[in-house]
């Protein structure tokens, strides 16, 4: 982790014009989140959106695409074979985008710590911006979760998107030592395409 | 420039930007609706403004090519066109309706669908070539019934002007072309089920079978657009069928309310009815509402 660099803000990230208020007023309470769940975690989406917890008063809504999509959710536990398709989607995503870590699995791999075909660590691999604990989340945990997600980008802090691009290379590094079929030509070695 | 035609232009900019706010505004009613009918809450009435701005700010503009990056912005050309041939009261707020008629309309109309169909060809995403096939077959399914019942309109008139068709209709809801001629006015409800791609008929953005249709590979920017034109296309769609078959409105508030009903009843109609199969699509618009349509158009010429 130590030889990331520090993500250095370009100027109308942090710029605090009346224009730059309102479109960061806007990202934050529109969040349309990829309906994409990796692991056991996503289950709980479920109540989360319907009738009973209804995240949609909140602005969030699930769209159906990586390039409509402002946030990630990685659901829990990520085999080796869904990373691919987890960067290869967080790459088509459009900018600012977001990531939340869901549960523990995400953290330290949870109680698939010893298994030897899921990722221990997701940021080594994505930038994350907000981490959900527990094994699962309840609704509740989810909503704070995406409630502290809204504040971070209310306060220009939600910068993973800038992170990742300006060390590219370093995650790029990180997930070839996984993914052995990222080392030929499969992958494109441009940033969104 | 003349001090009328420089009125006629300034109405014309406010009806476009009032569409777009309008557009927005019933959308966010609906889901409130939509929400209230699945015990929720729903989003704020402000969501769609929110959505908008968002994306107009996103900052990644992927494009596949230039047809990709033109598409949308073609379309927005031809709701426009569609938008100002369609009268909105009298005076001013008749736009400028009287250089095109019903078939214009008509024409212009799918010019936007089918720049959107070229565009997301060169996208060269699977899943909207296959949204816009989808959505190109239920186009042919609806136009017939709905042709069916403009041509008798026309023949019923004897004209395809529009602000002819309104004038006709002078007099009370009972002279309205929905109830005076029932069998005319059934088959264009009928077939504007198909035409706003509510619930039954929605089966090109299906988004739980096709990702979201034709707008798979466009974010960002372009959806930004795509949602204005959309809010705009709503409210041409729906105030060229106000004018048509519920009288028209001598101001702009009794069609704003008259627009909101009516986009109440596909709101309803896809809340109680899942999506029908594509093929299902088809032969329904092709069953009944065709044959209303032809036994209207019988009782109109004979
Ligand atoms: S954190 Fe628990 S619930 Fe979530 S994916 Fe891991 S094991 Fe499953």
């Amino acid at each position: 982790m130590d030889d990331l660099k520090r993500p250095t803000l370009d100027s109308d990230f942090t710029c605090d014009m009346a224009f730059n208020k309102i479109t960061k007023w806007a990202q934050k309470n529109s969040l349309w989140l990829l309906a994409y769940g990796t692991g056991c975690g996503a289950i709980e989406l479920s109540p989360t959106m319907t009738s009973r917890y209804d995240w949609s008063r909140l602005g969030i809504r699930g769209s159906a695409t990586p390039r409509q999509a402002d946030l990630l959710l990685i659901t829990g536990y990520l085999s080796t074979k869904t990373l691919k398709r987890v960067i290869r989607s967080y790459e088509q995503m459009q900018d600012p985008k977001y990531v939340i870590g869901f549960g523990s699995c995400t953290i330290n791999g949870g109680m698939y710590y010893d298994s030897y075909n899921t990722i221990k660590q997701l940021d080594l691999y994505i930038p994350v911006d907000v981490y959900i604990n527990g094994c699962m989340p309840r609704p509740e945990a989810v909503l704070s979760g995406l409630a502290y997600l809204k504040d971070k980008i209310g306060d220009k802090k939600a910068d993973g998107w800038i992170k990742y691009k300006q060390n590219f290379e370093w995650y790029r590094e990180n997930q070839k030592k996984i993914l052995k079929s990222f080392n030929g030509d499969n992958m494109p070695d441009k940033y969104n395409w | 420039m003349s001090t009328d035609s420089m009125y006629r232009l300034l109405v014309t900019i406010a009806v476009i930007l009032g569409s777009i706010i309008y557009g927005f505004f019933i959308n966010s009613l609906a889901r409130r609706i939509t929400a209230r009918v699945q015990n929720r809450m729903g989003p704020p009435l402000k969501q769609p403004f929110i959505d908008v701005i968002k994306l107009y700010s996103k900052r990644t503009f992927v494009t596949h090519g230039i047809m990709q990056t033109l598409g949308p912005i073609l379309m927005l050309t031809g709701i426009i066109s569609t938008l100002i041939l369609i009268p909105y009261g009298k005076g001013y707020l008749t736009l400028y309706s009287s250089n095109g008629d019903l078939i214009t309309i008509l024409y212009i109309m799918t010019f936007g669908q089918l720049a959107m169909a070229l565009a997301v060809g060169q996208a060269g995403n699977p899943y909207g070539t296959i949204g816009v096939a989808r959505g190109l077959t239920r186009m042919f399914g609806y136009e017939l019934p709905l042709i069916l019942a403009l041509i008798s309109l026309i023949a019923l008139n004897h004209s395809a002007d529009v602000n002819v068709i309104i004038a006709n209709q002078h007099g009370g809801i009972a002279n309205w072309n929905a109830f005076r001629h029932p069998f005319v006015g059934i088959t264009a409800l009928l077939a504007m089920l198909g035409m706003m791609s509510y619930q039954p008929f929605d089966n090109a953005s299906a988004p739980a079978e096709v990702a979201s249709g034709p707008i798979t590979e466009f974010g960002g920017k372009f959806m930004a657009i795509m949602m204005t034109t959309n809010a705009m296309f709503v409210v041409a769609k729906l105030a060229l069928l106000v004018d048509l078959f519920f009288g028209g409105a001598s101001n702009i508030f009794i069609l704003a309310l008259k627009i909101f009903l009516l986009y109440l009843y596909p709101l309803f109609v896809g809340l109680v009815f899942p999506r029908f199969a594509m093929e299902d699509t088809f032969l329904f618009f092709w069953k009944w509402p065709t044959l209303i349509g032809f036994i209207g158009l019988a009782i109109a010429i004979f």
